[in-house]
């Protein structure tokens, strides 16, 4: 059983189709990537995933529960970490566990031991503008978790930080699903992170929007420490490059 | 400590330009360049001051109680004003002209109106200083409910958030650099508004005490009152700040 599926969603701007008959199913404790390039329409799958936009053909299903179109059963992360700047750290976590009426002394206590575990410990009484960039990005993934930690989408969540920042956070990312055994679907159009943390690609190509290529990535997510600089990774690099229409570059 | 000194220079400055300005003066009528009942020197200003203390205070007290029930009559209008044209847009495109309007209004002509309609006592004074507090108010707070982050309120829907919600949890506290901003200017506005009143007809405040002075030709108590007033908003401005401060500690620490 999938914990989230896409059936044959299309979506379609005024009288554009921006995505067309687009399929995906993830399992629990996988990461999937949708690749593509900037443009593709891969915010536009996000959108109808999160709720946000309602594909005109096509349902979407968490656990086996059509969510066509409802918004609040996936929770999402995006570029921004979109964290209240008038908020510390803790309340700022806590807001869906707010949001669902939970009392704020219980939240507090029920996120109190997630800080540790996504290496934020001792930021809890700071204001988002205290911390670095990698910080705030763990703590909107925190507040993610919080909300709906089964079914998660990450819309580049890494993509405005620096080179080494990122490439730190590539690593806690890996731990942390691990670790929490979070779904993820990653949308990005960075090649190198979509191999380096996903167990299977989905290349999004063509106009309008579809997947055009599904790639497996064999080593387990353990196994990732200097995969980069194997041949294995080059391998699939050339793959997925090919996919893209880009074989010569 | 280069720096340190120059901040403390930066610091300094402004008091020396006043002292400055107080000692010129003080020359230029001390040695009867001009003459003394067209302009006092600073001391007699300060002797008059001191004289009139008691007498000071009190009208004080009746302009302090008159812009402060004012102003916070017209931080409430100003806030349900900002609430409602924030959440009804047709309101907002209706209403919006005819606030600026009211704004358009010079004090001293709707003063007289409003003490012929309202009186001689403190109502007309509220009123006025009402309407001169609301608008920076509304206009500021409309400023801020608005600057919230599209992406963040459609997030926080997604997350389950209602209307009320979102209103409380993001556009509130965004608001309120904004609110403290006008709510600075406010201050001044008020105190000279309610003083502005009290000159039109009244029976206590600084302003009713300025036309009293002015008539007996006292330029020494006129100037003292002056510098009062000047003070008082100084220093209510400055209450502000702490307040700011007070109410939005992360802007300290980020």
């Amino acid at each position: 059983m999938y914990l989230l599926e896409m059936e044959n969603c299309s979506f379609a701007y005024e009288d554009t189709p921006i995505v067309r008959d687009i399929s995906l199913r993830i399992r629990k404790g996988e990461v999937v990537s949708l690749l593509g390039e900037s443009g593709a329409g891969k915010s536009t799958v996000f959108n109808m995933i999160a709720g946000l936009l309602v594909p005109q053909k096509g349902r979407i299903l968490l656990k086996g529960q059509e969510i066509t179109g409802q918004s609040g059963h996936v929770s999402y992360m995006l570029q921004k970490d979109l964290l209240l700047p008038f908020r510390t750290i803790e309340d700022n976590v806590i807001l869906p566990l707010l949001l669902k009426h939970e009392n704020r002394k219980e939240a507090r206590q029920k996120a109190a031991p997630l800080f540790q575990e996504f290496g934020i410990a001792g930021t809890e009484k700071k204001y988002p503008g205290q911390l670095s960039g990698g910080m705030r990005q763990r703590a909107a993934l925190l507040r993610t978790y919080l909300f709906a930690g089964e079914a998660t989408l990450l819309d580049e969540p890494f993509s405005a930080l620096d080179t080494l920042t990122r490439s730190d956070m590539h690593v806690w990312f890996l731990d942390m699903v691990k670790k929490l055994s979070m779904s993820v679907l990653l949308i990005t159009h960075d090649i190198d992170e979509a191999i380096l943390l996903s167990d299977r690609i989905l290349i999004l190509n063509e106009r309008p929007a579809t997947i055009t290529a599904e790639i497996q990535i064999t080593p387990g997510r353990d196994e990732r420490d200097g995969f980069t600089l194997t041949e294995s990774f080059l391998g699939y690099k050339k793959q997925i490059l090919s996919s893209l229409g880009r074989g010569r570059g | 400590m280069k720096r340190k000194s120059a901040s403390i220079t930066g610091k300094l400055l402004p008091f020396a330009a006043v002292a400055g300005v107080l000692l010129v003066w003080q020359i230029v009528t001390g040695l009867g360049l001009i003459p003394k009942y067209l302009l006092p020197s600073p001391l007699d200003v300060g002797r008059a001051f001191v004289s009139d203390f008691p007498l000071l205070m009190e009208h004080a007290r009746v302009t302090l109680i008159e812009a402060f029930l004012g102003l916070f009559c017209g931080i409430v209008v100003g806030f349900l004003i900002a609430c409602l044209m924030d959440r009804f847009e047709p309101l907002y495109l209706a209403a919006y002209p005819l606030i600026i309007l009211t704004q358009t209004i010079p004090t001293v002509a709707i003063a007289p109106l409003l003490v012929l309609w309202f009186g001689y006592e403190m109502m007309p004074k509220i009123l006025l200083v009402i309407l001169t507090t609301f608008f920076p108010i509304t206009v500021s707070l409309l400023t801020g409910f608005r600057s919230a982050d599209e992406d963040l309120i459609r997030l926080l829907t997604s997350m389950g958030a209602g209307r009320g919600q979102i209103f409380r949890i993001v556009k509130c506290p965004q608001a309120l650099p904004h609110f403290f901003g006008s709510l600075r200017i406010s201050v001044s506005y008020a105190i000279v508004a309610a003083v502005i009143s009290e000159w039109l007809g009244g029976f206590g405040g600084l302003g009713v005490y300025m036309t009293r002075v002015k008539k007996s030709f006292s330029f020494d108590k006129m100037f003292a009152v002056i510098f009062l007033i000047s003070a008082i908003s100084l220093l209510l401005m400055k209450l502000v700040d702490i307040l700011q401060k007070k109410c939005m500690p992360w802007e300290e620490k980020g």
